[in-house]
């Protein structure tokens, strides 16, 4: 049984290896794959999601998506992920024409179409698919479930209180996490220990293949960027991935239940995702309780990110708690996951 | 040399205990309480206040009663926490004397002029009577050493998701304090949420059958009640935590950083936004207590409590 899903993403570095692992993994099935503008602007990622497509052995063809938030400019990120998005390899053009369908109407085909409930997994700016719930709300029963990396709990990456993918498009995202689809996100509590070490580059460039030498090489660009701001990290973390992986090898992942918005109008605070933890920290495959934290380590951002962990579930929520929001991964299984991926391909 | 310092708080049974501790300590010496309006309203925890000195003997401590409510925002109180005194279900005789003349803000600043730059504010309410006295006098921040507060968090809040009852009752307030230049040493719940007594703590207190032990055991108690309500497991002790640290600054790890208070915002109002990352660009403007030293804590608290007769 494979698990049909949906991408939609702005690559960037992580959105690729995203795209890679789920096109990789025998348990999923890329249905379609649409872009969204972010990380750079939409020319700039629908060439990008073809090109990695198409060197890793795709045939699924890209659907262009919104050029531009819901109500705002745009911001991009390029100090991340270069000029073109996606610096580092060298990446040949694609063969593959782009798709003549937007990912809006890829998405609503791809829904229409099929008899079982599709997952969609956004690792960019979620434009795209507020759109489809808010034009097609009679779609949202043929949605199993929104696999999203963006927000946090605590702390931001692009403000001090957002994180980018979010603080991009807040209204899309506020539009999502309160569709009334169960929602798993993939935040900056979970990314932040999915960490990319430079070991882990090795082994991946060990493997040998032409798509592993090219993720290698990916991941040696992106680490650039985080030696320099966050070095304390130790490494690159993977965000983008986690939204896949959570759906191929659920086991790796701790959740709690939670209800979220998104801020749209604070002066600081805007694209923060306002986290109302309401259950405990549970295995994301079976649903156990997880007592303990795998955060092991003293530095003042782990014993932060313990809260999210630790903290009080509310009862005094309005919300449904649809949201599961990850708050723990193992890290070393996670990168098992990918070296695997990588194996499979040529 | 002891530290002189003006207690800005709404008392609220955990300000009751700091205020207890600071009345203990050698290391502080209590030149004024000012009050404001925040756990309950202004008479009741100026009432309090007076009660409170008062009850630990020192009746000579000046009382300067503070502002009824935010300018901003609606008054919001915590009744549920601290009952309708103030005070759970403390017994404590009716005040005997009545509050300076001087209104809080104006009582802070003639203080503040007499110690010449070496007065600390501790405030652990909500921040209108210090927003006040720095917009009604602009020289304030330069004679004032430092502010020890109470208030806000880096992660999760409580009054909200996002915010801290401290900042939320006025974070206009707040954010004007966070903008005044004065050295801010923040506690917020990042540390304060984990700054527990355990029941068996408690014991210890009441064991001891002294007579301001027995009061804040009969405080603690009601709010034990509530804590377990929410689901706390143990008592935290947010207000105690700060004037601890302030005694003894090793109970804390603290690191400078950027700290706004988001005043807009539909789900996000009175939330302390810390760029823990320093992604802001913002220089800091506060120390931000990240980690704590609970059991050290808990033994400074027992010897100050204890320490009545």
């Amino acid at each position: 049984m494979t698990l049909p899903v949906i991408m939609d993403c702005d690559p960037g570095h992580d959105d690729a290896i995203a795209l890679i692992l789920a096109h990789s993994h025998p348990s999923i099935e890329i249905k379609g794959v649409g872009t969204t503008a972010g990380n750079q602007t939409i020319e700039k990622t629908t060439l990008n999601a073809r090109k990695i497509l198409e060197f890793a052995g795709s045939s699924v063809k890209v659907s262009r998506g919104a050029s531009k938030p819901l109500f705002r400019e745009l911001i991009t990120a390029a100090s991340v992920h270069g000029k073109t998005g996606l610096d580092g390899p060298e990446l040949p053009d694609p063969v593959l024409e782009e798709s003549e369908f937007s990912a809006f109407e890829m998405m609503v085909d791809v829904l229409e179409n099929s008899r079982e409930t599709v997952s969609i997994i956004p690792t960019g700016a979620l434009t795209n698919v507020a759109m489809l719930l808010l034009a097609r709300p009679d779609l949202k029963k043929k949605i199993k479930q929104i696999s999203l990396m963006g927000g946090s709990a605590i702390g931001g990456n692009w403000s001090a209180a957002a994180e980018f993918n979010i603080l991009v498009d807040p209204e899309a995202a506020e539009i999502v996490f309160n569709s009334g689809i169960p929602v798993i996100m993939s935040g900056l509590d979970v990314t932040y220990q999915a960490i990319i070490k430079d070991s882990d580059i090795e082994r991946f460039r060990n493997i040998g293949t032409e798509t592993s030498v090219m993720v290698a090489q990916l991941l040696d660009f992106f680490k650039k960027f985080h030696e320099e701001k966050f070095p304390h990290f130790g490494g690159s973390p993977l965000h983008d991935p986690c939204a896949v992986a959570v759906l191929a090898s659920p086991e790796l992942f701790v959740y709690r239940e939670a209800s979220v918005h998104v801020e749209c109008r604070g002066r600081y605070t805007t694209g923060s995702t306002v986290v109302s933890f309401a259950g405990p920290p549970r295995n994301m495959a079976d649903g156990s309780i997880v007592s303990e934290s795998s955060i092991k380590s003293d530095s003042v951002y782990s014993i932060l990110s313990q809260q999210v962990f630790e903290s009080v579930s509310r009862k005094d929520t309005e919300t449904e708690p649809d949201v599961k929001v990850l708050v723990g991964i193992d890290r070393e299984g996670f990168v098992d996951l990918l070296a695997g991926a990588l194996e499979r391909l040529k | 040399m002891k530290e002189k310092i003006i207690i800005d708080c709404d008392p609220g049974i955990d300000d009751a205990l700091a205020i207890f501790m600071a009345l203990a300590s050698g290391k502080v010496e209590v030149t004024g309480i000012t009050t404001v309006a925040g756990n309950v309203g202004i008479e009741n925890v100026t009432g309090n206040a007076l009660s409170l000195v008062s009850f630990a003997g020192r009746k000579d401590i000046p009382v300067a009663k503070g502002f009824s409510g935010p300018f901003m925002v609606k008054r919001k109180d915590g009744a549920i926490v601290h009952g309708k005194s103030g005070l759970g279900n403390a017994l404590l005789p009716d005040p005997v004397s009545e509050p300076v003349e001087l209104e809080a803000a104006e009582f802070i600043y003639k203080k503040a002029k007499e110690e010449k730059g070496n007065l600390v504010l501790v405030t652990i309410g909500p921040l209108t009577n210090i927003a006040a006295a720095l917009s009604m006098y602009p020289s304030l921040p330069s004679l004032i050493k430092r502010i020890v507060m109470m208030g806000g968090s880096a992660g999760i809040g409580n009054i909200t998701p996002a915010a801290e009852f401290n900042i939320y009752a006025d974070p206009h307030a707040a954010a004007a304090v966070f903008q005044s230049g004065i050295p801010i040493e923040m506690y917020g719940l990042d540390v304060t949420n984990r700054a527990v007594i355990t029941a068996e703590e408690i014991k210890i207190l009441k064991d001891s059958k002294r007579k301001v032990a027995l009061q804040c055991v009969n405080m603690l108690n009601s709010y034990m009640d509530f804590y377990q309500s929410m689901g706390y497991e143990g008592l935290a002790l947010h207000d105690p935590f700060a004037m601890a640290a302030l005694i003894d600054s090793s109970i804390a790890e603290r690191k400078d950083w950027f700290v706004a208070v988001e005043t807009d915002g539909k789900f996000t109002r009175g939330k302390t936004v810390v760029d823990t990352y320093g992604v802001s660009g913002e220089k800091p403007n506060a120390s931000v207590a990240y980690n704590l030293d609970r059991d050290k804590f808990i033994s400074l608290l027992m010897e100050l409590l204890l320490s009545y007769e």
